[in-house]
């Protein structure tokens, strides 16, 4: 087993089969590193392949947000700078 | 309606296997296996595809929902190669379908009545959901850049997943490529060598060697070297080739092309110095076909064609190959090739 764990974590491949060649499980991603290609197949992964993230924020009250929108508030200006600027 | 897809590809198993072997020549046995690997892919994807469709996150703004939803992309195009037509057609096209896309498929020129074929058993879905368009590279080249696919899953050589990515990349279009490879096998002596030789010649001459992750390249420990190579030449010559459909262990190449390929390293890597422990030839008894016996190389050494990482052998090696043995990585071991084979994909 230390043959096989030191060549788990040495060797630069997308699959490595320790006495099972040529195996497959669906629910583990398939694929290749280097020139062997890119992306995977099988598992989550390659159902992740196919599928767009969107990214989504709601506010369902529509609320004003104040704390973040224009205009600003006149206070929020660089202190040292509104200082200089009134000597 | 996936499941029921994947059902009656198990009923329907045999009659297809029939196709793909009388097609692309692997042996009954495997067409049946590759059948039976479509069939569970999709109840795989069917399942799981429903399990998660995003996340919620906590808000940063109170009263706000923040949040990321799974989409599919549109339209896939999935390019595939002769080796296993139907298997990596079904693991995208379930794992593309279940994600909510459409899906058009351009199947090798070898392999297209199979796929068309094929395509009886997704009646159930609705219509166009799942279409086939065969021909040849530029059939190809024009579903890739159209502004009207979404993504691509590409699975050929390297030069040609090279073009496809590039492709690819000025539109945005997400693309998946599996380009083979020139995989190695390292062997020490702590394996028991009954089990290494079979698993070492199942590795090479499964389909003639066209898989993508047969092994062409042995790095075997030296204290063992030279008794892995007289039993790997014994096991390959106990190896049944004929005819897919009888009681064979392995079928002809898919193409003529793909035997002149394996003919051509093989040649140039005997002018080179590698020795010819067995194989190389085509079978005396079977004169229609694109047969070629299983073959172990001896005597590779890393400069030569056949295991070297120019441009040229990585052409090689998606295009065809050899398994060969040589000078290994491991400073105590020493290396052959070993071969048949024409390597493809996946």
């Amino acid at each position: 087993m230390n043959e096989a764990f030191r060549a788990v974590n040495e060797i630069e491949s997308g699959i490595l089969w320790v006495n099972a060649p040529l195996l497959d499980n669906d629910a583990l991603p398939f694929g290749g590193r280097k020139l062997s290609g890119t992306g995977r197949q099988l598992g989550s992964e390659g159902l992740s392949q196919f599928q767009n993230t969107k990214f989504v924020m709601i506010d369902p009250t529509a609320a004003n947000q104040d704390f973040w929108w224009y205009p600003y508030p006149d206070a929020e200006s660089f202190a040292a700078h509104t200082k200089l600027a009134a000597e | 309606m996936l499941h029921e897809v994947a059902a009656t590809i198990r009923r329907e198993k045999a009659k297809y296997a029939e196709h793909l072997t009388r097609e692309e020549g692997k042996p009954f046995k495997e067409s049946r296996d590759e059948i039976s690997w479509c069939a569970t892919a999709i109840d795989y994807y069917a399942e799981i595809a429903r399990h998660e469709t995003g996340r919620i996150a906590g808000t940063t703004v109170p009263g706000q929902f923040h949040f990321a939803i799974k989409e599919p992309l549109g339209t896939v195009v999935i390019v595939l190669p002769f080796n296993y037509p139907l298997v990596l057609l079904c693991w995208e096209a379930a794992a593309a379908l279940a994600a909510g896309n459409a899906v058009i498929i351009k199947p090798h020129e070898q392999t297209s009545l199979t796929t068309l074929k094929f395509m009886e058993l997704f009646q159930g879905l609705p219509a166009g959901l799942i279409q086939v368009v065969t021909g040849g590279p530029r059939v190809g080249q024009r579903l890739i850049a159209s502004p009207d696919t979404h993504a691509v899953a590409f699975t050929g050589s390297v030069p040609v997943g090279q073009a496809v990515a590039q492709t690819c990349a000025e539109l945005f279009k997400p693309c998946l490529i599996e380009a083979s490879g020139n995989d190695p096998m390292i062997i020490m002596p702590s394996a028991p060598l009954d089990v290494v030789v079979r698993g070492a010649a199942f590795a090479a001459y499964l389909n003639c060697g066209q898989v993508c992750t047969s092994s062409e390249r042995f790095y075997v420990h030296e204290a063992i070297y030279d008794e892995f190579a007289e039993r790997l030449a014994l096991e390959a010559r106990k190896l049944r080739i004929g005819n897919g459909l009888d009681n064979v262990d392995l079928g002809p190449m898919a193409t003529r092309k793909q035997r002149e390929r394996f003919e051509g390293f093989i040649s140039r890597a005997v002018d080179a110095g590698a020795k010819l422990l067995t194989g190389g030839k085509r079978p005396k008894h079977l004169e229609r076909g694109w047969f070629v016996e299983p073959t172990v190389l001896t005597d590779v050494t890393p400069e030569m064609e056949i295991l070297n990482d120019e441009p040229s052998a990585r052409w090689r090696r998606c295009a065809g190959s050899q398994a060969s043995m040589r000078q290994s990585p491991l400073p105590t071991a020493r290396a052959l090739a070993l071969a048949q084979t024409s390597i493809r994909s996946t």
